[in-house]
């Protein structure tokens, strides 16, 4: 067993506040994460532009209050955390209303399962998964999810009804989401 | 109603589409970020974390003191006129029409974010959430002072605290008697509102004891929020100040899908935000 060496007793103590990080590391992380927060922003209920602001607001709160934070191993709950915050605080000074506990919660349940979920790696995942669907099932979803049409027109236009619109929809959500997921790695293949 | 782990899926997954589909791109703000950061105080960035403790405990402080006066000073008549300017809102029996009614607004304080009470960097929203918090306080002494005078006869001030004193359990087992009895009693209640699912004409919120707690720290279980009910002719808008509600106190427990949502609704007389 090595002994770790002590220093001298009159060894300058090393300095508590690290070099801040090179602009090259800064730009590094904010594009590693820029997309993973503006995306986290928008599911917590931010519309584009506000999402847009909050990002930088989030990027601005993280380095300057802590200069070392660029050398930290998972700056992504951080950076999630100060994003949450900052939005509930915007919608504060506006008097807007927030987004509920409850929501809120959920969002984080949500990254914390998957940890691909506000990630630019989902976008070809899905894009691959959805190639894989019937035609049918992928128009479904691009009404109902894209364009916003209501479940039940959704099912007219197939010629189906509320409820099967709804389970074919709730089958295809099933099938895409398992299909990200071995796509990801997150779930071993069948 | 509580939204779902499905809910959230299913906006998650409308919101990668619409980004798929080329409706929204996330975007790149690398050199934003860096012009905007070159540009900030370097105080900002260079703050050593032994300064921002200082400052922390000099505000911990500073609200401390405020408290303490607040309680040392329950009769205060600078408080208690503010409070009389608005009558009447508390008399037991009066049907009050429920429209808010403003309190009158105390003077104007200089829009600052860096006063020598606060540390560097406290955003507005953080300084008017500790005035806020303040300004409850010292109300719920202001509201104790009229009850302890007999000036407010029939009514109780109910506290947070109170109705929160014991461990939550299913079938309310545990719920001590002294809080059953408030079934159906006329009850006064100071608090913040947290919509449920619209900021005007709202007719039903929640009541907290602290948006700090709700949205910032541990949220408050059950027994530490009560459902406000408004007439459904009389609704009312969102509001961010402290409100002094009364009204008759139901106890008992709201299940919606299964869950229970609520066990406390204030079925409410009168709103008065407090300014």
């Amino acid at each position: 067993m090595t002994s770790v060496p002590k220093a001298p007793r009159n060894a300058p103590r090393e300095s508590p506040q690290p070099d801040p990080p090179a602009a090259s590391d800064l730009a590094t992380l904010i594009r590693t994460h820029q997309g993973m927060v503006w995306r986290y922003l928008r599911l917590c209920g931010a519309d584009v532009h506000e999402a847009d602001d909050l990002l930088q607001d989030t990027f601005l709160a993280f380095f300057t209050r802590h200069p070392q934070s660029a050398e930290l191993a998972c700056p992504a709950a951080f950076l999630r955390g100060i994003a949450r915050h900052l939005l509930l605080a915007s919608r504060r000074r506006a008097r807007r209303a927030p987004p509920t506990a409850d929501w809120l919660a959920a969002v984080d349940q949500l990254a914390a399962a998957d940890p691909h979920a506000f990630l630019d790696t989902r976008l070809p995942a899905l894009q691959d998964c959805l190639g894989r669907l019937s035609d049918r099932a992928r128009q479904a979803l691009e009404w109902h999810h894209v364009e916003g049409v209501p479940r039940r027109e959704v099912g007219a236009r197939l010629g189906l009804g509320d409820e099967g619109a709804k389970s074919l929809l709730e089958r295809t959500r099933d099938l895409l989401r398992d299909c990200v997921r071995r796509r990801l790695g997150l779930e071993s293949q069948p | 109603m509580k939204p779902t782990s499905s809910d959230v899926h299913d906006r998650h997954l409308s919101l990668t589409l619409e980004e798929l589909a080329g409706r929204v791109n996330a975007p790149d703000r690398v050199d934003a970020i860096l012009r905007r950061l070159a540009a900030a105080p370097a105080t900002h960035r260079g703050s050593p974390g032994r300064v921002r403790w200082l400052a922390a405990a000099a505000m911990l402080l500073g609200v401390g003191i405020t408290v303490a006066v607040a309680l040392s000073r329950p009769h205060a008549p600078a408080r208690e006129s503010a409070f009389a300017a608005a009558p009447g809102e508390l008399s037991p029996g009066e049907t009050a029409p429920i429209a808010v009614m403003q309190e009158p607004a105390p003077k104007p304080k200089p829009p600052t974010n860096q006063t020598p009470d606060h540390p560097k960097g406290t955003t507005p929203a953080d300084l008017a959430a500790v005035r806020s918090a303040e300004k409850m306080l010292e109300q719920e002494q202001k509201l104790m002072a009229r009850l302890r005078e007999g000036k407010l006869p029939g009514v109780e001030l109910l506290r947070f605290e109170t109705l929160a004193e014991w461990k939550y359990s299913k079938g309310l087992e545990g719920m001590p008697a002294p809080v059953k009895g408030l079934d159906g009693q006329k009850v006064a209640m100071l608090g913040f509102m947290l919509p449920i699912d619209e900021v005007k004409d709202i007719r039903h919120f929640l009541l907290v004891q602290s948006l700090w707690s709700c949205c910032y720290g541990t949220p408050p279980d059950v027994n530490g929020i009560v459902r406000v009910e408004l007439p459904r002719d009389r609704p009312t808008d969102y509001s961010f100040e402290p409100l002094l509600i009364t009204g008759t106190l139901r106890v008992g427990a709201t299940v919606e899908d299964g869950y229970v949502v609520d066990i406390y609704q204030l079925h409410a007389d009168s709103i008065v935000v407090l300014q």
